[in-house]
């Protein structure tokens, strides 16, 4: 069986361990290019969101590919009721597909739940994964499975670790060749490293040579967070714009607390009962849900960074009335620069915004 | 006896324009000229126009066309309009809160306490009350927008034109025209509702506080001004080099980050370049960047990669 696989940051490791543990062909399709998001906006309504365009295209890219199954993420911070692809995600996307390519798709959505994945210990996660079984024909199904999140845990905290490495190094000079070594490290991390000792070894030759990479002397650090929608802060969806290298680029620390590694070891920061306690005061709604996800983050980084860019899709609720939330209590946030995309927006759309925004840091720090 | 100056550019969407300052930021020189979708032509005749006895030192350059022209004439400087208007703010009106810009083809607010820019917001909605909209509508009903500001203070009725939407504002401007409204009500109806759209959109949950500046061409347009100070209840103080900020902030950044270094400037004389432009795809990838490239004398620059592989 073919699986269709592609760039979700640090969980792509544990998806990729366990779908080799199932022993399915992975084909891996990295982040989104703009062909898949053209194919995307083709076989779309208007009326979807820019992260279901992406997916839309994914899936398409994936068929065309001759995938028997097709791996998607589901609705961000389990807030399926409100959210966009957690309605696509029972069976109209799947529907349309299946009109557009007139076959039988085989369509998994994977569990984005960060709050189910704490709770429930890695119950939610194999729940959700064992709907993958009627494809496998391996033995000892639920052990394998086991062994293979156990695995797929460990390789994700290192690919945890190097992105955050990258993230908080802004004085290297050649930011391209950070990017080359971690797109080489995520390839070889799915392929390559089959055991611990091995991934272990990818993970300090990647280390080493950013390590060796010639740095700047910055003068003054500034660190920028990042929170929002998370196709952008975490899975790099839009082909046309890498949000967390231009802002690397301009020597500037990202501040990006979020990682599954965290998740599915139980020790998110931003879950904390302090910071719970502190969004009850500016959001009185259950933590739950992407939008509490990205005020919990922005609660938990306020302190920590020069300024926040809050990253949303237009048309997305969740993340407009996060929106709304810091615009009414901006006096407790450093800071904050609100950048909404869609299918149309351009390159140079955000980096006038983000440009302007780290000259005026810089000036009110001055 | 040559004084020694620097040049700061902007080339937006519908115009140039151009300032020339001493090394105190003192301007000697500013030029404001329409582009007509020609930017380095008029660029060209905007240069003929700086004498002789000044010699460029430094040059600065933002808008749109910040970083092609940029790298054509060699620059010292780039950055974007935000910065730059911030700069020659900060520098010519230090009390002023809140900045309204209103260009060809985008709108910002910048919030400046204590002299320094603290908050600031850009269009997000199609159009919201840009100088080109207005062009065209102007050129539409066939009245110079010279003219715009004036005929609209002659209203004394208060209409509604939908300002939302480019489209929907044209189509409800053309079916009052077709329902008998007079063109001055019309035109006062569009100031009012581009004014009103912007506070709502750009300037949405921004703190607005007095004093009020307005910069940008559209500063220019009477109807507008009114339009904002009504809506506003407080005076929109109009600068005098309202429509060439971006230009002053410019210069007033290249001087600021002048450490004695040698211009990167090729000379105000353009005949002297030697430019040549190629646009290519990539195929590095499925991402099939457009690629330009421009060689200006010995040096080749290209735009347009997303993983930097020409830069």
């Amino acid at each position: 069986m073919k699986i269709m696989l592609c760039y979700y940051n640090d969980l792509t490791v544990l998806l990729s361990t366990v779908f080799k543990e199932l022993e399915f062909d992975i084909d891996y399709l990295g982040k989104p290019s703009k062909d898949c998001l053209e194919l995307g906006i083709k076989n779309s309504p208007e009326s979807w969101c820019f992260d279901t365009k992406i997916m839309m295209g994914q899936a398409l890219e994936g068929i065309k590919r001759k995938n028997n199954i097709i791996s998607l993420p589901g609705a961000w911070g389990g807030g399926e009721r409100n959210c966009f692809v957690g309605y696509l995600t029972r069976g109209v996307m799947q529907k349309r597909l299946e009109k557009l390519t007139r076959k039988k798709i085989n369509l998994w959505f994977f569990n984005l739940n960060p709050a189910e994945i704490m709770m429930s210990g890695y119950t939610a996660a194999y729940k959700n994964i064992s709907e993958l079984k009627k494809y496998s024909k391996i033995k000892f199904f639920r052990s394998r499975l086991m062994k293979a999140m156990v695995l797929g845990v460990k390789k994700m905290n290192l690919a945890s670790d190097l992105k955050q490495k990258i993230l908080t190094s802004p004085e290297i000079i050649d930011k391209q060749a950070v990017f080359k070594i971690y797109d080489r490290f995520m390839d070889e991390m799915i392929f390559v490293g089959d055991t611990q000792q091995k991934s272990e070894e990818i993970y300090k030759k990647a280390k080493s040579e950013i390590d060796s990479l010639k740095k700047v002397k910055l003068k003054k650090i500034i660190k920028i967070g990042l929170v929002g929608d998370y196709a952008h802060t975490l899975f790099s969806f839009n082909p046309f714009f890498d949000l967390e290298r231009f802002i690397l680029e301009q020597n500037i620390v990202v501040n990006q607390p979020l990682s599954f590694a965290s998740y599915y070891n139980f020790l998110s920061p931003i879950y904390s009962i302090k910071n719970r306690k502190e969004l009850s005061k500016i959001f009185p709604q259950n933590v739950s849900g992407s939008d509490a996800v990205t005020l919990l983050t922005s609660l938990y980084i306020k302190d920590k960074v020069d300024g926040i860019i809050h990253i949303r899709t237009f048309g997305c609720m969740p993340e407009e009335i996060v929106n709304e939330v810091l615009l009414n209590n901006k006096e407790k946030f450093p800071p904050i620069l609100s950048l909404s995309y869609d299918a149309h927006t351009t390159e140079e759309n955000f980096k006038v915004r983000i440009e302007a925004f780290i000259d005026m840091i810089k000036n009110k720090s001055r | 006896m040559t004084k020694q100056c620097i040049i700061g550019i902007d080339c937006g969407s519908v115009s140039v324009k151009v300032a020339v300052l001493n090394l105190k930021g003192k301007v000697l020189l500013s030029f404001y000229e329409r582009s007509k979708g020609k930017p380095l032509d008029k660029l060209k005749e905007l240069f003929k126009k700086i004498p002789g006895k000044y010699e460029i030192v430094g040059v600065g350059i933002t808008g749109s066309a910040r970083n092609f022209i940029g790298k054509i004439i060699g620059v010292d400087l780039i950055k974007n309009e935000i910065t730059a208007h911030a700069s020659a703010l900060e520098k010519f009106y230090p009390k002023a809160k809140t900045i309204i810009e209103i260009g060809g083809q985008d709108s910002k607010i910048i919030i400046f306490r204590k002299g320094i820019p603290v908050d600031f917001a850009m269009n997000t909605v199609c159009a919201a009350g840009t100088g080109s909209f207005l062009d065209q509508q102007a050129s539409r009903l066939g009245i110079p927008i010279e003219n715009f500001g004036k005929i609209a203070e002659k209203s004394k009725k208060d209409i509604t034109v939908g300002g939302r939407c480019t489209v929907f504002a044209e189509s409800d401007m053309i079916q009052k025209q077709q329902a008998g409204y007079e063109i001055k009500d019309i035109i006062k109806g569009l100031s009012n509702n581009l004014v009103k759209n912007y506070l709502h959109n750009v300037a949405k949950g921004k703190d607005l506080e007095p004093p009020f500046v307005l910069i940008g061409g559209v500063a220019a347009n009477k109807g507008i001004v009114s339009a904002f100070e009504r809506y506003l209840k407080a005076k929109v103080i109009i600068p005098k080099y309202y429509n060439t900020m971006g230009a002053i902030g410019m210069a007033l950044l290249v001087l600021k980050d002048k450490e004695k270094k040698k211009t990167n400037f090729r000379g105000l004389d353009f005949s002297k370049y030697k430019i040549k432009k190629k646009v290519f795809q990539c195929k590095g990838c499925e991402n099939n960047c457009d690629i330009i490239k421009i060689k200006a004398g010995k040096e080749i620059t290209h735009f347009g990669s997303k993983c930097g592989k020409f830069e």
